[in-house]
């Protein structure tokens, strides 16, 4: 309850000054204002996070690291700021001796770049997860992971008794695979008991050939699963407001198991 | 994105866009004289002093770049004069694949334009002037090696652009958040036997995320 209020403390003083900014100065002393104490990009959010660099809060608030990762939440969302695994994860990663740093070099945190394709000539949305993969060299890029989006839908397996191709029809020319490929639909429903469909080869294939052309990247958020036994993910809000920039938009408890069971099934298609 | 009237929008279209041209080239952070000295293996994270002195560069950088903008901007210079001063702003970039994303005030979706095209129009702009200022600059601490042994990272800035013009289109101003990554090119600089390796800043890609009325 205590860290309930001071969580709604340290928010209070962070809006408090806004609003005296945007009676007595324009867009641009607010946007002025704003830069220092938004977090304006990743690394920064690193950085905050780990209490490398400590926030300068209003009405000359003291920085601890607990607050500088209050500041990282998104704390416009009264449900996440007012949550107990919220605050369990606070408790967690703001106690030192629990020793939980982020940083570029982790493993198990990805981008998803949200897109807007023409497929068909129709616009259609689709994540593209990245993450970052280390070289022989300790060098580094981003590299594609996987996608997801409606325009590539799992496959189903039922009826599986009904649309077949019969055994012997190796006989008169396959003349049912014939007829699966024009009906098209069903097409799925002719692979083997092990298929398993891989729809970044299809995505990649379809961007190559042209069938899939790209418009614009929409946004990107973040997903970390480094922190053992928790998940969440950072987006950007950009408002004017302090609090703002890269934050914490969702917290979640997660075992190891858990996560590499959300890993294979919402980032690898179950490959 | 900032909070326009209608009507301004509708009289500051034209004038706007082209205006995140020139404040887009005040961003980049030029520096061939100003080299720095950086370990040979994975730099990582970069010390105070190194940021302190890629700092100083990018300052330094941007007064130098906001001369070419201007030049290229105002009427009065002759095209000789404003293609030389293309030529030097687009040796500040790591390479002419170098983009711009610029956002629209009348929709969400971004444009994105090589720095090549961006800058041969900007001299085609009627401004009599243009005055940029330099507000903010953020460098992030990270700079990640990437395959191809040059090390990125990147900056945040906010600068304010005024243009003045005595035609129909009147004076624009605004005041733009963006990103950019800085990219460290390494030299082999050769000195008698010896041989020592040098990082030299280019900038990267550039991105509008914010543009409010100044």
């Amino acid at each position: 309850m205590v860290k309930h209020l001071f969580l709604v403390f340290v928010a209070f003083f962070i809006f408090i000054d806004l609003g005296k900014g945007q009676i007595t100065f324009g867009m641009d002393s607010i946007m002025l204002q704003r830069f220092d104490f938004e977090d304006k990009q990743i690394a920064e959010f690193f950085d905050r996070f780990n209490y490398k660099e400590p926030v300068k809060f209003a009405n000359n608030l003291k920085s601890t690291r607990a607050r500088n990762i209050i500041a990282l939440i998104n704390l416009k969302d009264t449900g996440l700021s007012h949550s107990p695994e919220t605050l369990n994860f606070l408790n967690l990663v703001s106690n030192d001796s629990n020793e939980v740093h982020l940083g570029f070099y982790d493993e198990n945190w990805y981008a998803i770049s949200h897109c807007s394709f023409s497929y068909l000539n129709k616009n259609c949305l689709i994540d593209i997860i990245l993450k970052p993969e280390a070289g022989l060299d300790s060098s580094y890029r981003w590299v594609i992971f996987d996608v997801k989006s409606d325009i590539f839908p799992a496959p189903t397996k039922a009826n599986r008794n009904i649309t077949f191709i019969n055994p012997m029809d190796h006989e008169v020319g396959f003349s049912e695979l014939s007829k699966a490929l024009i009906k098209r639909n069903s097409i799925f429903q002719y692979t083997s008991d092990s298929y398993r469909a891989d729809y970044l080869s299809a995505f990649l294939i379809m961007v190559k050939s042209g069938i899939l052309k790209f418009n614009q990247i929409n946004f990107v958020d973040f997903q970390f699963l480094q922190v053992k036994g928790w998940e969440f993910t950072v987006k950007n809000f950009n408002r004017s407001d302090y609090n703002s920039g890269w934050l914490i938009s969702s917290i979640k408890k997660m075992t190891e198991t858990e996560k590499h069971d959300y890993i294979k099934n919402h980032f690898m298609n179950n490959l | 994105m900032g909070k326009y009237s209608k009507s301004m929008f509708l009289k500051n279209k034209i004038t706007h866009k082209v205006s995140v041209i020139f404040v887009l080239f005040s961003f980049t952070i030029v520096p061939n004289a100003f080299a720095q000295q950086m370990s040979e293996d994975g730099v990582k994270t970069l010390s105070q002093e190194q940021l302190d002195g890629f700092r100083e560069q990018a300052i330094k950088t941007i007064n130098d770049l906001e001369k070419f903008v201007q030049v290229i901007a105002n009427k009065k210079n002759s095209l000789d004069k404003k293609n030389d001063a293309i030529e030097l702003a687009l040796d500040l970039f790591i390479s002419d694949t170098t983009t711009i994303e610029i956002s629209s005030l009348s929709s969400n979706k971004t444009h994105i334009y090589p720095i090549g095209g961006y800058l041969a129009r900007l001299k085609l702009l009627p401004y009599l002037s243009v005055k940029i200022t330099w507000y903010k600059i953020y460098l992030g601490t990270q700079f990640v090696k990437g395959p191809n042994g040059y090390y990125y990272g990147s900056a945040t800035f906010l600068q304010k652009f005024e243009g003045r013009s005595n035609n129909e289109m009147g004076n624009y101003t605004d005041v733009t958040k963006r990103h950019i990554i800085i990219v460290l090119k390494k030299l082999d600089l050769l000195n008698g036997d010896s041989k020592t390796n040098k990082y030299v800043l280019k900038l990267g890609d550039i991105k509008v995320e914010e543009t409010t009325h100044g």
